[in-house]
């Protein structure tokens, strides 16, 4: 009873987390702070934010464990950065101590503000080091792929291809060797890369047939449209069309800024012609979904949460852009201010480690296996 | 590894004994001049007196004690963004290049042999020594050139305790083949009553932009509160033609359309009218230097509106007027090419004057103005007070930071029952 009844057409509860469009709503949402302020205050909570999602997900493996290795490493590339900054810039009023100026580059003063200014550019980096390893923690490569608009369906099967193929090199690569080993080859120059270069190459050739085999046993390319010539260059024609009037659109905001409206109306009818040629390409591939995601009340939650934090956060950079603003160095001041309703809207993007250990929790209570 | 420490270690100490004996040897007070050109050719100069052997060319400018905003952080190094509230705001300290043909920002110049020469490195790291002189300029420009600032020589500037310097009104004007050229709007065109807005503009390649007969700065933002319907006119204008621009502001409810009604933060600041007059043939008349606004030009050639001018003609008789304070006496020497001024009196070096090139030929009117300001250590120019720094922590912060607290307490509560569910399973 209770989940397996479901017509749930997927879910292995461990390697699944939310709908991959609910996390790309999260990641804009959590992307955005960094990308718009230097206020520590804000930037800290959003590393905590962060930092519970990612033990949220709880995941242990080599993955997971690498993005750690990535953030970590980030981390001690900020610690290293602020001293340099309080060193090499010597701006500022609240002088902490001085080097003697004849001291090449570091000498000087040595400012609270430039020690401020060391510590915001590097949280909002670590910030968002931070929210790209829980994004590619939490959604599946092969799924985001599979949300690839029709027109870009080529570059998608290769974009497919190329993920799955090199973690199977490196594997097979590992293979090779250690059978290799096992005969009593060693390693001593260049020479010695022969014997293991080609039985992986021949591996890669029998892969490749392989996959070839299977996407043709599946039917790729059997429901691609016969396009007719005129339909072809009718298409290509308003491609090109698209973009000549993109770039001369941008070229007449960049030149003549008096014009501005003809520009944007160069531009806008540009990226309509170049909408309408990617919609008729899209026409020509029809796609069927084998694994249909269901969405469940938990992937609604997530995606309105993200949606809310990235709207309030939106308005606030376009309204109120002086509550983002953070520059430490005179003549502004180098107290931050704090916006509760920011806080807020930063505490919203917590909600999805809660989401995932109370249906982790549901999951084991129902099905106890 | 340790020795290795050590031998940078006695270097350092090194370095810095012999820079205290320099400092102990070095008696005397170093001196270099500071020009700021503004987009409207206006100039400041200043003398800076320095007892170091050398300070950066941004200490230099800071030390002039004109209100300075400096993007400490850019790709390039620090940037000048603001010389007394001219140019951009820290946030975006390059507002005026956007990828044009025109770029405006302060470029910065080094006096080289007579000739001014575009610095190559940032103010940061030049280092500027006794008798120099450095140039900072408000005009168009692109990466590698900017607008010249005008012909100073250090001891025009520095020297003005021994003879009253003659100064020239050397004000280079953009060389160019075309009428000026250049946009002028409001952030509103239709506003209730009492409400305000912003009237902006950027103009190139004009040797005198006027707003309702004032002259103006090239590019500016001003806001104004019309209480009846109000049309601002924008006239700029250079050797080759002129360029007018108009916006009409509608006030809801207001009155009828009264041009040139008064607008109350437009102050028409000693206007002139010169009716169907191209080419004002009078000598210019020396503002007040104690008018709220010192930096003040002539109007060049306007053709006002009928209630302008009936305003302006009560503002001011159509007379010439020289208005000189005590401490001031001006002489005039007038050459057909150029208005010498000479002053006569200190310790007031204060003194903004306008001439009319070319006065008597009348077809070609270009009006430049000429602002002498004597420098000397006691006394100089220093129009906007320095920005006050607010380093204080803002009490109106406090409820703000105690919510950040609270946030930042609860989240750590989070992480901790994250944490303790997320090894559970």
């Amino acid at each position: 009873m209770g989940l397996a009844a479901q017509p749930r057409a997927l879910n292995p509860m461990r390697d699944e987390t939310f709908h991959p469009v609910a996390w790309v709503a999260w990641l804009a949402a959590a992307a955005l702070p960094p990308l718009t302020t230097r206020n520590p205050l804000y930037l800290a909570l959003l590393l905590m934010v962060a930092g519970i999602n990612f033990m949220a997900l709880g995941q242990d493996n080599a993955t997971a464990r690498g993005w750690a290795t990535l953030v970590r490493f980030g981390a001690l590339l900020w610690l290293f950065t602020i001293p340099f900054t309080a060193l090499t810039n010597h701006h500022g009023d609240i002088v902490l101590f001085a080097l003697p100026e004849s001291w090449p580059i570091i000498g000087g003063p040595i400012t609270l503000e430039s020690l401020l200014f060391g510590l915001t550019g590097g949280l909002s980096i670590i910030g968002l080091l931070l929210i790209f390893a829980v994004f590619n923690l939490a959604v599946d490569q092969a799924r985001l792929l599979r949300m690839a608009p029709g027109f870009v369906y080529q570059a998608g099967v290769v974009t497919a291809i190329a993920v799955a193929f090199v973690p199977q090199m490196v594997g097979s690569w590992q293979d090779i060797r250690e059978a290799q080993q096992v005969r009593g080859h060693r390693f001593r120059g260049l020479r010695d890369l022969l014997p293991l270069i080609m039985p992986m190459l021949v591996t890669a050739l029998e892969r490749a047939m392989q996959l070839a085999e299977s996407m043709e046993a599946r039917g790729y390319g059997g429901t691609i449209a016969v396009v007719t010539p005129q339909r072809r260059t009718l298409i290509q024609g308003i491609l090109l069309g698209g973009l000549a009037l993109l770039v001369v659109g941008l070229g007449a905001i960049g030149f003549w800024p008096q014009e501005r409206a003809l520009g944007i109306t160069l531009s806008v009818s540009g990226v309509i012609l170049l909408g309408s040629s990617f919609w008729l390409q899209g026409q020509q591939v029809q796609r069927t979904t084998y694994r249909r995601w269901i969405w469940g009340r938990r992937d609604r939650i997530v995606l309105a949460v993200g949606v809310t934090a990235a709207v309030i956060w939106l308005a606030a950079w376009l309204f109120r852009g002086e509550w983002l603003f953070y520059y430490p160095y005179p003549p502004y001041s180098p107290w931050p201010t704090f916006q509760p309703v920011l806080g807020l809207a930063i505490l919203l993007l917590a909600v999805p480690a809660f989401q995932l250990l109370l249906r982790h929790q549901e999951y084991h209570s129902v099905d106890p296996s | 590894m340790v020795r290795k420490l050590a031998l940078i270690v006695m270097l350092l100490l090194t370095a810095a004994t012999m820079e205290r004996a320099t400092v102990s040897a070095q008696t005397q007070l170093n001196r270099a001049a500071v020009v700021a050109r503004f987009a409207d050719g206006q100039n400041l100069v200043k003398c800076v007196t320095f007892p170091e052997v050398s300070i950066t060319g941004e200490e230099l400018l800071r030390r002039t004690g004109w209100s300075i905003v400096i993007d400490a952080e850019t790709d390039q190094g620090s940037a000048v963004c603001k010389v007394n509230d001219v140019g951009c705001g820290v946030d975006d300290c390059f507002c005026r290049c956007r990828g044009g043909a025109q770029c405006e920002y302060w470029s910065y110049w080094h006096r080289v042999n007579n000739e001014w020469e575009y610095s190559d490195t940032g103010a940061g790291s030049y280092s500027v020594s006794d008798g120099a002189l450095e140039g900072w300029s408000w005009g168009p420009g692109n990466w590698v050139t900017g607008t010249e600032p005008p012909a100073f020589t250090f001891q025009q500037i520095c020297n003005s305790n021994t003879t009253p310097p003659i100064v020239r009104g050397n004000t280079p004007e953009p060389e160019t083949d075309q009428p000026p050229d250049g946009d002028f709007e409001a952030d509103e065109l239709l506003v209730e009553p009492g409400e305000c807005t912003v009237l902006t503009w950027v103009i190139f390649d004009a040797t005198s932009v006027t707003l309702d007969g004032v002259q103006v700065a090239a590019q500016d933002r001003r806001e104004v509160c019309p209480t009846a319907s109000q049309r601002y006119v924008l006239i700029a204008a250079n050797a080759i033609g002129q360029l007018t621009r108009e916006v009409t502001i509608e006030v809801l409810n207001g009155g009828p359309q009264l041009p040139g009604q008064g607008a109350p933060t437009v102050a028409p600041q000693q206007p002139q009218p010169q009716p169907q007059q191209p080419a004002p043939q009078q000598p210019a008349p020396i503002p007040n230097p104690d008018m709220a606004a010192p930096l003040s030009t002539l109007p060049p050639p306007v053709e006002p509106s009928p209630a302008e001018m009936s305003l302006v003609t009560e503002a001011q008789p159509a007379a010439l007027e020289v208005t000189a304070t005590p401490e001031i006496r001006p002489l005039y020497t007038a050459t057909p090419d150029a208005l010498e001024l000479a002053l006569t009196a200190l310790p007031t070096p204060v003194l903004i004057a306008q001439a009319q090139l070319d006065a008597r030929a009348g077809d070609r009117a270009t009006p430049t103005p000429i602002l002498l300001a004597l420098a000397g250590d006691a006394a100089g120019v220093e129009i906007a007070s320095q920005a006050q720094t607010a380093q204080a922590l803002d009490p109106a912060a406090l409820p703000g930071y105690g919510m950040f607290l609270l946030m930042a307490a609860g989240l750590l509560g989070a992480a901790a029952w994250v944490w303790q569910r997320s090894r559970v399973h």
